[in-house]
């Protein structure tokens, strides 16, 4: 069994899965911006990405350069079973939860809005 | 490409070192998609808000990923236990706390960072115009500031020309400097085998000029000391890389080429390297051979050339050794110089004296450059000394309003070490963030002045900012951040506590601020002089703009063609200026064609002497002369107020030339008598008898920004005179093509010349008018941002005073008083701001004015409208900025306000 998941860490784990599983920062800003409007700087997502490498569910090795970086190292993160273990526990929860229940919850959104 | 560097810059400062390298490249990676996206600006935007938030986000995790990435798969990392990894933790402690607090005040940052950024930023890109435009080291020259130029001057100031003997005596003189060598410029008509000939420049040098300058071959070799005296090849020649691109078209082989310059056959020996193109910025040049070939390429006698009689060499350049004083080297040149005269050998530098400039620019130039800096120098203290006023007139503000925070701190147990070092950090978030605002800022101001150009020097291509300028700017915000911000809270510290703490609750008396107040009134005082400088430079360019120059530019078009070294005369130039004139005039879609030296706005304007026939012995009128062929009045648009024009007769009259005045000259050498038909006497040195044929209205053809011309037309040519004829072509249509074929039909008809392409008479007249431009967008700039700061400067009094009284005011209301003196009482402080801020401005705006007085025009320096204007649009401004919290103290509601004490 694995520890709980934070908000910010769900959406890294799908970024790096929508990027078959390896990736870094900063295609993971850009594809993370695109598909939620949610802006995390760098420096932000490195720290979610450390925090999740101490849960164990990514590695990380420092990659070669690409000449869009000027030269610079890039470091590369891989997302571990037990990280694709972690999420796809905790997305069947929520999809568990929901699973039946959308219409009613658009509903209550119109009433509201 | 690169991410900008300034992003690099802040990285180094924001970014812990071990993940400074990841974060710059993600940061790098999202740049250009951003770019691609949305442009720099937005992309800039949105990687300074990354690298922000990465540096709080790395900051305050309080330990950095480099410590987890050990073996793959992380290992746990641990807390930093010791003292020296606990400082920088304490210091993002510092860091965080400066920038909630600076986000707890968003107003109050806003105004702050925006406000320095437009000081700093003006200061690093005014400099960074000027640096550009006109105080850049020429190019392919090394270590320029040891360089100076010599300049050889009689008593009477007069720049002399020495020999080549009196030139060998220096040069051998070594003391202190590492080298010299003389230069003499040259123009040169260029060809290589049967294309176009090319009008080009070029140095003749004598001594170890290219070593001393320090410049590199591109290709082949440079001419060396020996290739240059009495015994040096005259046929080798150094030719500039543009030479190289428009004469050899880029030929790889170049070195040996052989081509022509004024009828004399060179040798390629080598490519000066890296853009050299001569010392000189304003005149460069593409050829340098030895001083031996002067004689083929200028016709002049070869016996003579190094005899102690023929005195040509103006030109001298020095490099000094490293500590060499300036006057140690003039004052031993200068007896030199003299010991010369004392031994016979050239009487004429008996009271010569040697000078040495500073860098290369020629004195005179210098002395224009240094007034441009010095102008922009007091400009841009002054859009500096603004914001850093209004910044510590609202730190002062918010430091009062804090000093009870400050005691609850103390009280707290806080020590006043620890209180001191958050608002040092505080401070220096603040400059940084308005320090890095400025980089934004200098960016914009560098962009709105591309293509502006100075002085006749090509125009700013790309924007450098001036990294010196920008340093001061930034240390003056460091500065005043630490001694308004930082400084109060270390008094502060020292303060009686329990007396802090009732003060804290009695705020309210009002009797605080006077500092501020003062501050305000400076920022009014400095802003008002810039306003006026504004008002003054643009009325100048309007009336600059507004003045009818006397002639119809538009649709004529001119190109200036040298005649070379040995210009045809007499009836060989007469000639050439008929065949001229009518292979320019019988094309399609020209209305007319006429010839003249060189046209309006070239910067020739010769001046010759003129006498009435009937003036005895009286000195000769001085005035500026033209010549002009016939028909040249009607092409460009000048209709005679009496008499007529030059005709056809004029070109070869059998009795005396023909003269046309204009209307002030006719008045001052006439007075109202009728000067048509008159014979006066003219020339330039030697005065001939002339007929008054004509008379032509006021006009400007020198220079706009001048009285109407004294000037009188003589018919052209005149044998002798001049080395350059001008054709004049006015087009019926806008068909550029036309230009072009004009070009073409001129080139076949003067084989031999090189034709270089017509340009428009308004460009040269829009180019004549760039520097008053340059001036008047700047300072109207400038001046813009300054009353706009200082506006928010009063405005923050005022609701200062507002806040500081509300208990106040809301006692006043309850007794009975009416709004109106609420608002008068909330008023009353930000009158003496104002009143006493613009009797010192108008002081100071009249010290700024006498700085710029000579670049008015129609408009006086004292010109009372512009100071009134200026003082009126200022109180205007300042009405509203104080308006604002008038009006919230006049809406106060007594009853709340009491109730919230």
């Amino acid at each position: 069994m694995s520890g709980t998941l934070g908000d910010l860490e769900q959406v890294v784990l799908f970024a790096l899965v929508r990027q078959s599983g390896e990736s870094h920062g900063a295609p993971l800003v850009h594809e993370i911006g695109e598909r939620t409007g949610r802006h995390v700087s760098p420096g932000a997502l490195y720290t979610v990405l450390d925090r999740l490498e101490t849960k164990g569910y990514v590695e990380s090795w420092i990659g070669e350069s690409i000449p869009e970086r000027g030269g610079r190292r890039r470091k590369v993160y891989r997302i571990q079973p037990e990280g694709a273990t972690a999420l796809r526990e905790w997305y069947g929860g929520i999809r568990d939860m929901a699973s039946g229940v959308l219409g009613r919850l658009d509903r209550l959104a119109e009433e509201k809005g | 490409m690169r991410a900008p560097r300034w992003l690099r810059l802040l990285a180094a400062l924001v970014l812990p070192p071990e993940d400074r390298e990841f974060i710059l490249g993600d940061l790098q990676e999202l740049y250009f998609v951003r770019v691609r996206r949305r442009g720099a600006v937005l992309a800039s935007l949105a990687c300074l808000r990354d690298l922000l938030g990465s540096g709080l986000a790395r900051h305050s995790q309080g330990r950095s990923f480099g410590r987890s990435m050990g073996p793959v798969g992380g290992t746990d990392p641990r807390p930093p236990s010791s003292g020296w990894e606990r400082a920088p933790t304490a210091m993002v402690s510092d860091l965080r706390h400066a920038f909630r607090s600076l986000r707890r005040q968003p107003l109050f940052s806003l105004v702050a960072i925006v406000t320095l950024g437009i000081g700093v930023g003006s200061a690093g890109a005014v400099f960074g115009i000027v640096n550009q435009l006109l105080l850049r080291p020429v190019p392919g020259v090394v270590e320029p500031d040891r360089l100076a130029r010599v300049e050889i001057r009689s008593p009477e100031r007069r720049a002399m020309g020495v020999s080549g003997p009196v030139a060998e005596e220096l040069r051998a003189f070594s003391e202190g400097i590492e080298g010299f060598a003389s230069f003499d410029y040259l123009p040169l008509v260029a060809r290589v085998e049967d294309r176009r000939p090319l009008s080009t420049r070029g140095y003749t040098i004598f001594g170890d000029y290219f070593e001393l300058l320090g410049v590199r071959p591109a290709s082949g070799r440079l001419l060396a000391a020996s290739d240059t005296g009495p015994d040096g090849d005259p046929t080798q020649a150094v030719i500039s890389e543009t030479l190289w691109i428009s004469l050899f078209d880029r030929d790889p082989r170049v070195v040996g080429r052989r081509f022509e310059a004024n009828g004399f056959a060179l040798t390629v020996v080598g490519v000066a390297g890296n853009g050299f193109r001569g010392t000189d910025r304003f005149w460069p040049v593409d050829v340098w051979v030895a001083r031996s070939a002067f004689a083929p390429l200028a016709s002049y006698p070869a016996e003579r050339l190094w005899s102690p009689e023929s005195r040509l060499l103006q030109d001298h350049v020095v490099r000094l050794r490293p500590g060499t004083e300036r006057d140690a080297v003039e004052a031993r040149f200068t007896s030199i110089l003299r010991g010369r005269a004392a031994e016979g050998a050239d009487p004429t530098l008996a009271d010569a004296r040697a000078s040495l400039s500073r860098g290369l620019l020629r004195a005179q130039l210098a002395e224009g450059a240094r007034a441009i800096v010095a102008i922009l120098g007091a400009v841009v203290i002054l859009v500096l000394l603004i914001p850093c006023a209004n910044v510590a007139n609202l730190l002062l503000v918010r430091s009062s309003y804090r000093r009870g925070e400050l005691a609850v701190h103390r009280a707290m147990g806080a020590s006043v070490g620890r209180i001191a070092r958050r608002h040092i950090v505080e401070s220096l978030v603040l400059a940084a963030l308005g320090t890095g605002t400025g980089l934004v800022v200098a960016r914009l101001i560098g962009w709105t002045y591309r293509g502006t150009s100075l002085m006749g020097l090509p125009s700013l291509e790309g924007f450098v900012l001036d990294r010196r300028a920008l340093a001061f700017a930034a240390l003056a915000v460091v500065g005043t951040t630490l001694l308004f911000g930082a400084v109060p809270a270390l008094l502060a510290g020292r303060f009686d506590l329990s007396a802090s703490l009732r003060r804290a609750d009695a705020r309210a008396t009002g009797r605080d601020g006077s500092l501020q107040r003062r501050m305000a009134s400076l920022q009014i005082a400095l802003s008002l002089p810039l306003l006026v400088g504004g008002v003054l430079l643009g009325r100048t360019l309007q009336n600059v703009q507004g003045v009818h120059p006397g002639l119809e530019p538009e649709g004529v078009w001119v190109t200036t063609i040298d005649l070379g070294l040995d210009p045809p005369q007499g009836d060989e130039l007469a000639a050439l200026l008929r065949e001229v004139e009518r292979a320019a005039g019988g094309q399609s879609g020209v209305e007319g064609a006429a010839v003249a030296p060189y046209g309006p706005y070239a910067g020739m304007r010769p001046r010759g002497r003129i006498a009435r026939l009937d003036a005895g012995d009286a000195e000769p009128t001085t005035a500026e002369m033209r010549w002009v062929g016939p028909g040249w009045f009607e092409l460009i648009g000048m209709e005679p107020t009496a008499g007529r024009t030059f005709r056809e007769e004029d070109w070869a009259p059998a009795g005396p030339r023909s003269v046309v005045l204009t209307e002030p000259l006719a008045r001052r050498l006439f007075g109202e008598q009728p000067p048509v038909g008159r014979i006066v006497h003219v020339g330039l040195r030697e005065l001939d008898e002339a007929r008054v044929v004509g008379v032509v209205g006021e006009i400007r053809i020198g220079d706009l920004r001048s009285q109407p011309d004294e000037l009188f037309f003589l018919s052209y040519p005149i044998p002798g005179l001049t080395g350059t004829v001008t054709p004049h072509v006015r087009f019926s249509s806008s068909d550029p093509e036309a230009a072009e074929r004009v070009q073409t039909v001129l080139e076949s008809a003067l084989p031999d010349l090189p034709v270089p392409a017509l340009v428009p008479l308004t460009d040269r007249i829009e180019g004549h008018l760039s520097e008053q431009r340059l001036y008047a967008r700047l300072l109207g700039l400038l001046a813009a941002l300054a009353v706009l700061v200082a506006g928010v400067g009063l405005y923050g009094v005022v609701a200062f005073t507002v806040a500081n009284r509300r208990r106040e005011f809301g006692i006043r209301c309850t007794l009975g008083a009416d709004r109106g003196a609420i608002a008068g009482l909330a008023l009353r402080s930000a009158t003496n701001i104002l009143a006493s801020g613009t009797l010192l401005g108008l002081l100071s705006a009249y010290g700024l004015a006498r700085l710029i007085e000579n670049r008015l025009f129609g408009v006086a320096a004292l010109d009372p409208l512009s100071y009134l204007g200026a003082a009126g649009l200022l109180a205007l401004i300042s009405g509203v900025a104080c308006g604002i919290p008038a009006m919230s103290a006049m809406r106060l509601d007594p009853v709340e306000t009491l109730r919230a004490d």
